[in-house]
């Protein structure tokens, strides 16, 4: 991990609702945002299963991001996912 | 008068067209509404029979008909540089064209699509044949008519594609092809794709797993291809691994057209930031967006775009007769899913219920036969 930024300083790109089905899955939808996004930038997901963070967590490790949790407001699982490098 | 602009008059642009041709009749024969299509080609291309194309099974000239024949009579067809959208103006509510012109409208209906983005991978372009589009899948059917064995590797660079299901159906389709060519025994075929498994559905990742273990498809995910040498013929990932081929097939990264981005109403990867149940771009009440041009978690698939269109039609047509009854898309995507060259499933879903596909069968082979010839006279004149 490079230089890393202080947790002000990430700037929210976009907010990505994986709640539904969807053929790419968690990981193929959030891949597909994260190759666009910049470090110092992260994406807010929704999503529905404790598998799907799974999924979510062992994508991440390979590909170096960072995943918190926060509070989702509701049934959904929420991650925020930051782009460092 | 009040005016709604239907940009891009693919298979979503036209469907949803015709519905709100026929649910405004009225409106439209008393000269209160219009309703104006714009497309630059005028050329309506049905890419689902791009990959039978690629197998020899369609002729290329029978995808095409012109808009003009699809298009409900009721309709205004922009076409060539008028119908060439060079900015879609939220703030301004109008569209302008090639031509010079402003149109102003009081909805827009977005539907302008997705292109192939060759060049985020180097050498893709070069090494790839691909039934993504119309001469790929020509080239695609020379190279498997010449093809005598070897190492062939099915690749999707990045997700989210159009079809998403596509890739499944290409290496089903092209292990079949091989067997009945007698050439299965002398060809490796290998699936490279960039998540884990060969789908991203878990339970239809798990049927279709199966199915490639089964027919001794080896699978190598996940696989981000960064990069193709197209002399050396290796296809390599971010992960680190690197395939040597004789023939690479696959999907090349998608993005949203090019206008998307010009007007800067996208964002990165020119997707429109679409709300999943309305259909209305966010912050844009007047504006919906359909088909591949959302950035909606769905698949980018001419079914999702004929589901989306009866909610588009019904909410713009109740806007305009001041109504305000609004109906909400469900997430419904139906796609059959070839598994040789005469079998087939199919998966049926949406936001909340996971797809259960059946046993593939001679049945859902020919009912999707029977979808795509009936394409041109059902599905695009809003028939249903
Ligand atoms: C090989 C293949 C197989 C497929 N199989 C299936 C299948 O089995 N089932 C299924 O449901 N889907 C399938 N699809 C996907 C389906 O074809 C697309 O998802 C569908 O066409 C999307 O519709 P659309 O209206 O969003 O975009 P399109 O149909 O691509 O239409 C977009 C239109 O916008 C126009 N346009 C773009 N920019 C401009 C501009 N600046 N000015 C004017 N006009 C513009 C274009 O000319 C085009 O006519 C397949 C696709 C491929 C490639």
């Amino acid at each position: 991990m490079t230089s890393y930024m202080t947790e002000t300083s990430i700037i929210l790109y976009k907010t990505l609702d994986l709640t539904g089905q969807s053929c790419a899955g968690v990981v193929g939808e959030l891949s597909g945002v994260y190759e666009e996004m910049r470090p110092g930038e992260y994406v807010d997901v929704l999503i529905k299963s404790d598998s799907g963070k799974k999924d979510i967590l062992a994508w991440a490790s390979r590909v170096g991001a960072r995943v918190r949790e926060a509070q989702s407001g509701g049934a959904a699982i929420r991650l925020l996912v930051d782009r460092v490098k | 008068m009040k005016t709604i602009a239907v940009a891009g008059g693919g298979i979503g642009g036209t469907i949803v067209a015709n519905r709100l041709c026929e649910r405004l009749r009225p409106e439209i024969e008393k000269d209160e509404v219009k309703v104006a299509v714009f497309d630059r080609s005028g050329q309506h291309v049905y890419q689902p029979g791009q990959l039978f194309a690629g197998f020899g099974l369609e002729q290329p000239s029978d995808l095409v008909k012109s808009e003009e024949q699809l298009l409900s009579p009721k309709a205004r067809l922009m076409q060539g540089k008028a119908g060439e959208i060079t900015k879609i103006d939220v703030a301004n509510h109008a569209l302008n064209t090639g031509d010079g012109k402003s149109h102003p409208y009081d909805y827009l209906v977005m539907a302008t699509g997705s292109v192939l983005d060759w060049d985020l991978v180097p050498g893709l372009k070069e090494s790839m044949l691909s039934v993504w589009d119309m001469e790929g899948a020509q080239r695609h059917l020379a190279a498997l008519r010449g093809f005598q064995g070897g190492t062939i590797v099915v690749n999707v660079a990045r997700l989210p594609h159009k079809c998403p299901v596509g890739p499944l159906e290409e290496t089903l389709m092209l292990e079949d092809y091989l067997r009945r060519r007698g050439l299965r025994d002398k060809t490796e075929l290998v699936y490279a794709y960039p998540i884990p498994g060969v789908f991203g559905i878990p339970n239809v990742n798990k049927v279709m797993t199966r199915i490639y273990e089964e027919r001794g498809i080896r699978v190598v995910s996940p696989f981000t291809v960064k990069a193709v040498d197209p002399q050396g013929k290796t296809i390599e990932s971010n992960e680190g691994e690197k395939l040597k081929f004789d023939l690479l097939l696959g999907v090349p990264p998608h993005m949203g057209s090019k206008v998307v981005g010009d007007s800067a109403v996208g964002d990165r990867r020119n997707w429109v930031p679409t709300d999943k149940f309305s259909l209305q771009m966010k912050d844009h009440s007047d504006v919906f967006v359909m088909g591949d041009t959302t950035d909606i978690a769905i698949s980018k698939a001419g079914s999702t775009a004929d589901f989306e269109s009866y909610v588009v039609a019904d909410n713009v047509a109740n806007g305009i007769r001041g109504s305000d009854v609004r109906k909400e898309y469900d997430g419904s995507v139906f796609c059959f899913i070839a598994t040789g060259m005469s079998t087939a499933t199919y998966i049926r879903f949406n936001y909340n219920t996971p797809p259960v596909p059946p046993p593939p069968s001679g049945v859902n082979w020919w009912s999707k036969i029977a979808y795509n010839k009936l394409y041109w006279s059902v599905t695009a004149k809003a028939m249903v």
